[in-house]
């Protein structure tokens, strides 16, 4: 009976350790072969792929060829600068557009700037998957970036992934 | 005459006691089994990943210029992936693509050295890259390999 009962755990522990560690695998697609680091930095060096008339005053058109980092600093700089956030609503869509396509299937996109001479948790620029939840996750990776504009003002810019809350979970 | 039946008693008494040490053995055989069949499996996937990675680092290399500057989507395009990648597939299935995601969505390049897909074990891995296209706006292009 001892020696039977002793195998019966030796067999349970065994088979709960390689279940677990083959259904961690399945269970995560994704994960392992995203880079957010690789993301970013082909994110930041792309166009912006189409001309985009932005409603500010006075009125500024970005070119096709305009690369995404140039795009971001003139809107950091803008609503740094007091200008209204909204009227980058067609150019963040834009954004969010290019990194849900280049993003690994199953992962939510969050970008995030801040100003290094400010407050760190207050982003100048937010901007996120409609999935992505705002309660701490532990399954976050992340990547950033600096830059800096012409006025000499330094921008973090932090790309976080995880993967995809179902749109009926969100609510919960 | 007496009837001896206290060995026949004995041996009943000893049965239950064998199928229990019989039960365990067998229990433990075949998570041995289940324990090696799965470390097995697990290098196989891992060799496979690092064949699949070996292979997208050297497609992502022969896409970039000797200058240091940006592929040109129409480079890409004249790629023959099914060439490069069998000189670095040290004997494994694979099948390849370049992908454009942006600003447009289509598929510049593909090969493989197999009508079949993987069966079962197989390792991916994939890379993203900027690319100039004609009208020099610049396109984030995604090479993709599965070895199997």
């Amino acid at each position: 009976m001892v020696f039977f009962a002793i195998a019966m755990l030796v067999t349970n522990v065994c088979s709960s350790y390689f279940g677990q560690t083959s259904a961690s695998g399945l269970d995560s697609p994704g994960i392992g072969r995203c880079d957010p680091g690789m993301i970013l930095g082909v994110f930041l060096e792309a166009s912006v792929g189409r001309s985009i008339v932005i409603p500010s005053s006075p009125e500024a058109e970005l070119d096709a060829k305009d690369q995404v980092s140039d795009c971001l600093l003139v809107e950091m700089e803008c609503i740094e600068n007091g200008g209204d956030s909204l009227v980058f609503a067609s150019l963040n869509q834009l954004f969010l557009g290019i990194l849900l396509e280049i993003c690994p299937p199953g992962m939510s996109p969050l970008l995030v700037s801040y100003s290094v001479a400010r407050l760190i948790d207050q982003p100048v620029l937010i901007v996120s998957d409609p999935t992505w939840t705002t309660y701490e996750r532990m399954d976050v990776r992340a990547a950033s970036a600096t830059m800096s504009s012409s006025e000499q003002h330094v921008y973090l810019v932090v790309l976080k992934l995880a993967p995809a809350t179902l749109p009926e979970l969100i609510d919960i | 005459m007496r009837i001896d039946d206290s060995g026949v008693g004995g041996f009943f008494e000893d049965l239950p006691v064998m199928l229990f040490v019989l039960a365990g053995i067998s229990s433990l055989i075949m998570t041995g089994v289940f324990a090696s069949e799965e470390i097995s499996r697990a290098r196989e996937n891992e060799e496979l990943s690092f064949i699949a990675v070996h292979m997208v680092d050297g497609l992502v290399s022969h896409c970039r210029p000797v200058d240091g500057g940006l592929p040109t989507l129409g480079h890409i395009r004249q790629l023959n992936t099914t060439d490069i990648c069998r000189s670095l597939a040290s004997g494994r299935h694979f099948a390849a693509a370049m992908i454009m995601h942006h600003p447009g969505y289509e598929l510049l390049c593909q090969g493989s050295d197999s009508v079949r897909g993987p069966a079962c074990d197989a390792g991916s891995a994939t890379r993203l890259l900027n690319a100039l296209d004609e009208n020099g706006v610049i396109a984030i292009v995604e090479a993709r390999v599965v070895a199997w």
